[in-house]
């Protein structure tokens, strides 16, 4: 058997590019080269969707899939080191042969995106997989498949921005309103001070037709849901991404179910109006 | 459908025979009880005790085995050896259990590359019981002592010989190649097992199950959990001797540059099982960890297979070090949803 045809075993993929995304030095940015072109073809992903990263050796660790199937030849993941998994990834460098077992998971509902106004509301590290939606989205052949396109994004500090020069990029395009916080600047930030549910407030961004997006660490969920409420989006035009402990990605091995839902493959997206008939257990 | 009997005294013989051609597993003595083992002997088998300490659930499903090796950055390609095998005298319990266990094994068509193999290869001959165990209760969960789901055969004990009755093609085939051994089962021999099964059946315990999957829902916030959590150890035997608890963990073994990626049972009644890199735990009490193994079986497992996870063998019972008995628990949220 091989990785086709076991959905437990890994695709092998090369380190092609490490970057080091903060200050801090704790997330790093992989991005990987599959080695058979017959893997890069099975492993056919949507934004939104995750993958199991393998070191072996070490294990396997559940992350977000930051590219966008539209950048083909590469996969782009945003990892922060915290565990034995991803301690040993940011230890590998440039040519190291590693695992990847995917695409997993139940991706952002582009389909129901399509023809809409799209609101992104991110925060710290947890903006890779909508970094991976608003790439597929500004892509040439899609961007005119969406309305507008609205990003809120925030860190704590502007040393903990993901994808620094791309947002810039986004910054500059009249067709994407891109919208940059931190919680706190330095003497160098020029920008937005202030907490994302703040900015998102003051910004306002008008429900009608629209669909919201947001994906963030727990504390800034919780504060920006009643705004999102207030703004006037229903729960089920309310996007969201959870994280969870998942091991084999597939159904099976129990880890990750909220109820009778599991995150690996009923997730990680789901809309508010999912997650409120869920028991509050994640 | 085939109906054979064979003489008690011709069993090993029996058993012998069909297992030249195949692995053979059947209860066998141990330190331990009656455990499931791999007989080559067929006179240390022992079909007098009802339930086992564990359920042979093992056997398709195996509490460790490795999923691939491999060397450095390369994953050798796995090649899983399956052996033609005989289960021999699993219980209806045990046996319905393997049904259930299909279905997360095929969940969304997703096939499991090693539990398939070996169900498809492994014959299912289970044996009716006369005389239920003390903490059985399969009837009050769809079950019955003479239960039919996921066996090839069934077999009854009719005091000086077996009734072997073949239920599915593979079965029939089985009982075909020990021909020489069996005879055609009479009238007579059909009517002792009908007698038989009413009487075992009246001798098991009806347990009220919670029917109302809403008030069960309602039932995450009750007060009972708390009780039952400061009870529970979290020592998770009553998974790991479940025959339906399937869950499991993924971990890595290495020595001097060769390892191997092995799969382990595990189970929602350790704090570990849930808690993620960065700290935060979604279940940080026993209290949520004992009401996910309960509401696992009889909520979740309904709403996505439309069926409870339990075939009520009483091993999570008999088992347990705290004295926790799930029949007292069921009947709790029956009589919780009453005065909901």
């Amino acid at each position: 058997m091989d990785p086709i045809n076991n959905p437990y075993m890994p695709y092998p993929v090369q380190i092609d590019q490490v970057t080091i995304e903060n200050e801090e030095r704790d997330l790093k940015t992989f991005k990987l080269v599959f080695l058979d072109p017959e893997h890069e073809k099975a492993f056919d992903y949507i934004p939104g969707q995750f993958a199991e990263l393998s070191v072996l050796g070490k294990g396997e660790c559940p992350i977000g899939i930051a590219s966008s199937p539209t950048e083909e030849g590469y996969l782009l993941f945003t990892v922060k080191k915290t565990g034995v998994v991803t301690g040993e990834l940011h230890n590998l460098t440039e040519g190291r042969v590693i695992g990847v077992r995917g695409p997993l998971g139940k991706s952002y509902p582009l389909d129901r995106m399509k023809g809409k106004n799209v609101v992104i509301v991110g925060g710290g590290f947890a903006f890779t997989t909508l970094r991976a939606l608003t790439t597929y989205m500004i892509n040439d052949g899609n961007r005119n498949d969406y309305g507008e396109i609205t990003i809120i994004y925030g860190a704590r500090s502007p040393g903990e921005l993901l994808y620094k020069d791309e947002l810039k990029e986004w910054e500059a395009r009249d067709d994407l309103k891109t919208i940059i916080t931190v919680d706190k600047g330095d003497t160098d930030w020029k920008g937005r001070e202030g907490f994302v549910p703040t900015v998102l407030e003051e910004v306002a961004p008008s429900s009608k037709d629209a669909l919201m997006v947001v994906c963030g660490p727990p504390i800034m969920i919780k504060f920006t849901l009643p705004v999102i409420e207030t703004l006037g989006f229903a729960p089920g035009d309310t996007i969201l991404s959870l994280e969870m402990r998942m091991k084999c990605g597939i159904g099976k091995c129990g880890r990750c179910n909220i109820g009778s839902k599991y995150v690996c493959k009923d997730g990680p997206v789901f809309t508010l109006e999912e997650l409120n008939a869920l028991p509050a257990e994640y | 459908m085939l109906d054979v009997t064979l003489e008690k005294s011709k069993l090993q013989e029996f058993l012998k025979l069909l297992g030249q051609k195949r692995r053979l597993i059947a209860p066998v003595a141990d330190r331990m009880g009656t455990i499931f083992s791999e007989v080559s002997d067929p006179s240390l088998v022992r079909l007098e005790g009802v339930n086992t300490n564990l359920s042979p659930k093992e056997v398709l499903f195996p509490q460790w085995e490795v999923l691939y090796t491999f060397n450095a950055d390369q994953v050798n390609k796995a090649e899983p050896t399956v052996q033609e095998t005989m289960l021999f005298g699993a219980r209806p319990c045990d046996a319905r259990a393997f049904e259930l266990l299909d279905r997360v094994f095929t969940w969304d068509g997703i096939n499991d590359p090693y539990y398939l193999p070996r169900r498809e290869k492994t014959s299912v001959v289970s044996l009716a019981c006369n005389v239920p165990g003390e903490a059985c209760f399969c009837t009050s969960v769809g079950g019955s002592p003479a239960g039919e789901f996921g066996a090839d055969v069934l077999t009854f004990d009719l005091g000086k010989k077996l009734l072997l009755r073949s239920l599915t093609e593979r079965g029939e085939k089985l009982l075909k190649e020990a021909s020489t051994l069996t005879e055609e089962a009479t009238e007579a021999d059909k009517q002792a097992v009908k007698q038989a099964v009413a009487e075992a059946e009246k001798r098991l315990e009806q347990v009220a199950i919670p029917e109302d999957l809403e008030a069960l829902k309602g039932s995450f916030d009750a007060e009972i959990w708390e009780e039952l959590g400061l009870k529970c150890l979290g020592c998770g035997v009553c998974a790991y001797a479940c025959p339906t608890c399937h869950c499991f963990d993924i971990t890595d073994e290495t020595r001097k540059g060769a390892g191997r990626r092995v799969r382990s049972w595990d189970t929602c009644a350790f704090s570990l099982f849930t808690l993620h890199g960065s700290g935060h735990n979604p279940r940080t009490t026993q209290d949520a960890r004992y009401r996910q193994r309960v509401l696992h079986k009889f909520l979740y497992c309904r709403e996505n297979f439309d069926e409870a996870f339990c075939v009520g063998c009483g091993r999570c019972i008999t088992n347990c070090p705290a004295g926790l008995d799930l029949r007292a628990v069921l009947e709790r949220l029956v009589s919780l949803a009453k005065t909901a």
